[in-house]
């Protein structure tokens, strides 16, 4: 519990001593003056005490919950596949700070952990269970406003260029006006333009996003607008169109840059007169969904090459976003590396502590053609092999270890990290043209602590400085 | 009409959020005519919502449903009457009753919210003599 009670009335106020004072069993006063929710149920499930702490997180008075069956009253994440309290009435023991979440009446979703523990008679016969349960939402709000600062939505970041981009994010957000995005494949495309949605006055209303690459045109063209009965064959309903299902809210076209030239057309007069004709229908419906457009391709090139339209470039380049690649925010991995690990330990219920540092070089290593979607899998691959503990070299996909083959000697660890960080060294520089003060910025890691490094590590310094021979 | 209920334990599932099997109610001028049974897409709200909508689902009778959600289920055009609880048969036949208002069918702490409701735009419909 998370204060001591005295009931000398030291550590409560005095509206719940003036409670207690009428209360003649002390348990129940207990109960009634700790800020965590109890509730207590009969073998059938059926709450038989119900806390004050209770009333007030659930929202729900004690004389609706008694007698009512838990799941209904507390209906938390865990009650249909995970519950806490089946599992200690079938084995006995007691379950600590598990977490998750409960839906209260106004479709709140409050954190919370749970703790159980089996209530048993006289006679040692079980005839129930308790659960305590401690709403987490003030520290969620501190912990999300600590890590805000380089944290926006599911983005997270500390290099400079991602902070440019979370400087746009709020204006992007306030107004309602187009955005494009572009960044190559796998930079958060996706989770950017959430991030946009849910800063902006239209959060509450649907995010719709749709995949233009993903759909052949005639698809695409009926996914986007709908279609009323009888438009084609097959057709035996009305179906409204993204267009319609994001109205009032957020329309995502992702990959716009592989949308056909007769498809443009129809895009852009939608995106400027904000009205569109589902397929078969005579009459125009408003559209007044904010678009935000993605793509990772060079639209630019694109227009100049004639394969994208150039006023509807123009319409959608409002406000443009880059998002740069992984390789190139390589600071950030250790950043996002426990993000992941935070966010797969609350959705897998495990508690991995984190990755061991000859694994963290190896992610260092790494160029990252599928950027944060392919740290994410690498990450969600380890939590599959890795059951608790710390992520291993050997949970890390085979292409991680293969650079490193003295990894699997039984080097130490020390030798091992060297090995890695050379490798990504010579990687940095050969890729950036031995420019050392550009293979220093890739890495993360500052000019002189590259040149440290590279004379501990015996990294001969190339004959030509990228940078001289450039100039 | 196509109506849904999650269900668990033959009762309407406790959270639409997180529930797995759906039971399918199909009705034709106010009598169930056919129920189906089906495991429900896990994972993202936008999955669940997709599959209703694909299944033809008119109307959603559920548990707890968390704001989000219920916004982009209605966002396909699918009523949501939410808080309901109850055997799941028990809950299609009050339905079609205009008996679903019931105390007794309306979760613990939700008496605002479902007088909120008929009140509002998501006014709970009569099944038998109303659409079909």
């Amino acid at each position: 519990m998370k204060r001591t009670l005295r009931v000398d009335g030291t550590s409560m106020n005095r509206k719940n001593k003036k409670r207690l004072d009428h209360l003649e069993n002390p348990t129940e006063a207990i109960l009634e003056s700790i800020s965590d929710g109890v509730f207590t149920v009969d073998l059938d499930w059926r709450i038989t005490s119900f806390n004050r702490a209770a009333e007030e997180i659930t929202g729900i008075g004690r004389e609706e919950a008694l007698g009512r069956t838990c799941s209904e009253v507390f209906r938390s994440s865990m009650c249909e596949v995970d519950c806490a309290l089946r599992q200690t009435l079938k084995t006995g023991k007691s379950i600590i700070n598990k977490s998750c979440f409960i839906v209260d009446a106004e479709g709140r979703r409050i954190p919370i952990s749970v703790s159980t523990a089996v209530l048993r008679d006289s006679n040692n016969r079980i005839v129930g269970g308790a659960e305590t349960f401690r709403d987490l939402s003030e520290i969620e709000e501190l912990r999300k406003e600590l890590e805000g600062r380089f944290q926006i939505g599911d983005l997270v970041s500390r290099s400079q260029s991602m902070q440019k981009v979370f400087e746009i994010i709020p204006a992007a957000a306030a107004s309602a006006t187009t955005v494009l995005l572009q960044g190559e494949t796998g930079t958060g495309k996706e989770l950017l333009a959430r991030a946009i949605h849910d800063l902006s006055p239209r959060k509450n209303q649907p995010f719709i996003a749709v995949n233009c690459g993903a759909f052949p045109d005639t698809l695409l063209e009926s996914e986007l607008f709908g279609y009323k009965a009888g438009a084609f064959t097959g057709a035996s309903r009305d179906k409204p169109g993204r267009f319609a299902l994001a109205r009032g809210g957020t329309l995502f076209l992702d990959e716009i840059g592989e949308v056909s030239s007769a498809l443009q057309v129809r895009l852009l007069r939608v995106l400027q007169e904000r009205v569109f004709e589902p397929l078969g229908s005579v009459r125009s419906e408003k559209s007044d969904a904010r678009i935000i457009a993605a793509t990772n391709r060079n639209l630019v090139s694109e227009v100049k090459k004639g394969n994208f339209r150039e006023d509807l470039f123009y319409r959608i380049n409002v406000i443009r976003i880059d998002l740069p690649p992984l390789k190139r925010r390589k600071e950030d991995i250790p950043l996002m590396v426990d993000h992941f690990v935070a966010r797969f330990n609350r959705i897998q219920q495990k508690r991995i502590s984190g990755v061991a540092p000859e694994v963290m070089a190896l992610l260092m290593a790494h160029d990252w053609p599928g950027n944060v979607r392919e740290l994410e899998n690498v990450i969600e691959r380890a939590f599959v092999l890795c059951s608790e503990g710390r992520i291993k070299p050997n949970h890390l996909p085979e292409e991680f270890t293969a650079r490193a083959p003295a990894l699997d000697c039984g080097e130490n660890i020390k030798s091992a990290r060297h090995l890695v960080e050379a490798q990504a060294i010579r990687d940095a520089l050969k890729r950036n043209g031995n420019n050392r003060l550009a293979a220093a910025r890739e890495l993360g890691i500052h000019k002189s602590t590259l040149f440290r490094k590279m004379k501990a590590l015996g990294i001969i310094p190339p004959d030509t400085d990228g940078r001289s021979s450039r100039t | 009409m196509i109506v849904a209920m999650p269900v668990w334990n033959e009762r309407i599932a406790p959270l639409f959020d997180v529930c797995q099997k759906l039971r399918l109610a199909e009705i034709e001028k106010g009598f169930v005519v056919s129920v189906s049974e089906m495991d429900f897409c896990q994972g993202e709200p936008s999955g669940k919502a997709l599959q209703l909508e694909e299944l033809g689902v008119a109307v959603l009778i559920c548990g707890a449903i968390s704001r989000p959600v219920q916004s982009i289920v209605t966002a396909r055009n699918i009523q949501v009457i939410p808080f309901i609880s109850g055997v799941g048969t028990e809950v299609i036949e009050a339905w079609l009753n205009g008996s679903l208002d019931d105390p007794s069918f309306v979760m613990p702490g939700c008496c605002g919210r479902r007088k909120r409701c008929r009140s509002g735009k998501e006014t709970v419909p009569r099944g038998r003599g109303g659409k079909s």
